[in-house]
């Protein structure tokens, strides 16, 4: 019964993502089967298309930037939230996981309104403000359960053998939450790449990947190389995931915290 | 004592958290070399007084010298003294030789010197060979000595622990008071040992200042913290002590006095308490180390005559609780268990004799 329940899991989780790069060989353009002969010619297609790269450049951009400065603001509020107890500390987290709970779809188009109504304009930047709104809360989160395990007498031994607040923070703090700040950069880069609604509305004519692979979707020529992208997405992911978890295994082992 | 350089006082002291007063007003002076302890129950303030030391806390009255110097304004990070943590916060993600070799960043040494160093702090705590494991590859016992050769290795004037054995199993931490009290003396570094184990205190130190509520109640020497406490809050946490109420019947003219103490009968002193006077109401104190008991009515000492109420066996002693004839408050007899076998203990029912000597009593005023 178990053993059924979990491989009926595995295939309803994994068998549609299979499908994808099943047909992004597959020399048709209707996604039908039977299959026809193998191809690389969606490839072949997609590096040749100078948007998508466009995009792509995009995407990586946005999500970055919005990766470094989430992470960034995550480290500074997560040191005061799990070192301190700070007056209000209660609704301040709530206020900060807040994004976590409103409607994507809100947030887009408050965001959208607002910009237009300061006249600010949209585009990369916009996206940028956007995805930090939603990714700082995961930076926080993941950051403050680093921090939480960081024992506050390694600071003191630190200064007690006389390393300045500095140096202690570079030898001392820095390394030892690092598998958090490494963390969180993957997975708040993760939700920027892969974040549409967001995108959809404000990234007037800089188009993140899926925003322009969504594009690509009203034409019926264009779906098999859409696909080829979609695989390279999904390799891109697992590679970055599986790198993370490596990274936070590792540094699990070799610490050995007290 | 009184005639070696003091390298840590303490000057009307006090510290404050919230409506917690952790230290009220602590005045103490640490001389060169010594081997000091502070020995409180857990809330003391005896932690607080450590870090206070250190410089991670700062008094909110009161003057703080080391070595000479005052150090209100001076930062943990240029003290001149060295902190071993109850956790042992040996850095994780350092090697053994990086973690010791870590407080020797700051100081202007030279590659050899630094090197040598390092090499002989770690013979000193039995640790060579090891300078490239990682903190999660050594025992708790290993943890401490490289916690202990971290902070001696900076050569500082005072070594601050604080309860360093409190993780250790009983027979590593006799092995490594031994160890420490050995290393105290080859280096002759001042220690300041912070522990609510009074063995601890007791076995290791040079002089012993006893803490309650913030406050110092004894600073002295082991053996007068154990025989002649100052008051019956120190007689009652260093030790057993039985108390038994007394009251003063005469106060003699040789500065004397006679006393007439519940369950025993009349004892002179000689010394009265301050202030005492004819019906001063007060207690008498024994350690149960310090009575012996007998079948037979004793020829010599103070006698008290009861019944055994209860027998337990630890190990090493034997305690009786006897109820005296005349006296509410059980009194503990304590002896040691000489022979193998069964050693004559009386059991419970048995009307015995107690006898001690009368410098085995102590008096408190309060």
């Amino acid at each position: 019964m178990r053993m059924a329940f979990s491989s009926g899991y595995l295939l309803y989780l994994y068998l549609p993502i299979m499908i994808l790069p099943l047909f992004s060989f597959n020399d048709s353009y209707y996604i039908s089967f039977p299959l026809q002969s193998f191809t690389m010619r969606w490839y072949d297609e997609l590096a040749a298309d100078p948007s998508i790269l466009a995009a792509l450049v995009n995407s990586l951009e946005i999500g970055l930037i919005t990766a470094l400065l989430s992470t960034a603001l995550g480290v500074l509020s997560a040191r005061p939230l799990a070192r301190y107890r700070l007056r209000g500390q209660a609704s301040i987290l709530g206020i900060i996981m807040l994004p976590m709970v409103i409607p994507e779809l809100i947030l887009a188009v408050s965001l959208l309104v607002v910009l237009n109504q300061a006249s600010l304009g949209i585009g990369k930047w916009a996206v940028i403000l956007g995805h930090m709104l939603i990714c700082y809360p995961f930076a926080v989160a993941i950051l403050m359960a680093r921090f939480e395990g960081f024992a506050i007498e390694l600071e003191e031994a630190s200064l007690d053998l006389g390393a300045t607040p500095w140096q202690t923070f570079w030898r001392i703090v820095f390394p030892l939450v690092m598998p958090g700040i490494v963390a969180s950069f993957l997975l708040t880069f993760t939700i920027s790449f892969d974040e549409f609604l967001i995108a959809f509305f404000l990234s007037s004519d800089e188009p993140t990947l899926p925003v322009y692979i969504w594009g690509q979707l009203r034409f019926p020529k264009k779906l098999p190389s859409a696909l080829a992208l979609g695989t390279l997405i999904i390799v891109v992911s697992f590679l970055v995931a599986g790198f993370a978890e490596w990274l936070r295994r590792r540094h699990e082992a070799s610490e050995g915290l007290p | 004592m009184k005639n070696i350089e003091s390298v840590v006082g303490l000057q009307g002291i006090s510290k404050r958290f919230g409506d917690f007063l952790a230290l009220d007003n602590v005045s103490l002076e640490i001389c060169s070399g010594e081997f000091f302890s502070v020995l409180g129950p857990s809330g003391c303030g005896k932690s607080t007084l450590l870090r206070l030391i250190a410089g991670f806390e700062f008094a909110d009255a009161g003057e703080l010298l080391l070595d000479g110097r005052d150090m209100q304004e001076v930062p943990a990070y240029r003290r001149p003294c060295n902190m071993v943590f109850q956790n042992y916060a040996i850095f994780p993600h350092l090697s053994v030789a990086d973690n010791v070799a870590y407080g020797l960043r700051n100081l202007d040494l030279s590659r050899a010197e630094r090197g040598q160093r390092i090499k002989d702090m770690l013979d000193a705590v039995q640790m060579s060979g090891m300078e490239f494991r990682k903190p999660d590859q050594l025992s708790g016992g290993q943890r401490q000595r490289v916690a202990l050769a971290r902070a001696l290795v900076r050569h500082p004037k005072v070594l601050l622990l604080d309860e360093p054995l409190g993780a250790l199993d009983k027979n590593l931490r006799e092995q490594m008071q031994q160890e420490l009290r050995q290393l105290q003396r080859s280096v002759g570094i001042t220690f300041v040992l912070v522990t609510h184990d009074q063995e601890e205190a007791l076995s290791m130190s040079d002089r012993i200042a006893v803490m309650a509520n913030g406050r110092i109640l004894q600073i002295a020497a082991p053996l007068e913290i154990y025989e002649q406490p100052n008051c019956a809050q120190v007689a009652n946490f260093i030790g057993d002590m039985n108390f038994m109420p007394a009251t003063t019947e005469e106060v003699l003219d040789t500065a004397g006095c006679r006393v007439q103490v519940e369950g025993v009968g009349c004892i002179e002193f000689d010394q009265s308490l301050p202030r005492e006077a004819k019906g001063f109401q007060h207690r008498v104190a024994i350690r149960p180390e310090k009575i012996r008991f007998s079948g037979e009515r004793p020829a010599d000492g103070i006698c008290m005559h009861g019944t055994v109420t209860s027998t337990s066996y630890w190990g090493d002693q034997s305690q009786l609780q006897v109820t005296v004839d005349g006296c509410e408050a059980p009194i503990v007899v304590a002896t040691h268990n000489l022979s193998g076998s069964d050693g004559g203990l009386p059991s419970a029912g048995d009307r015995i004799w107690l006898s001690a000597k009368r410098s085995a009593f102590l008096r408190f005023a309060e």
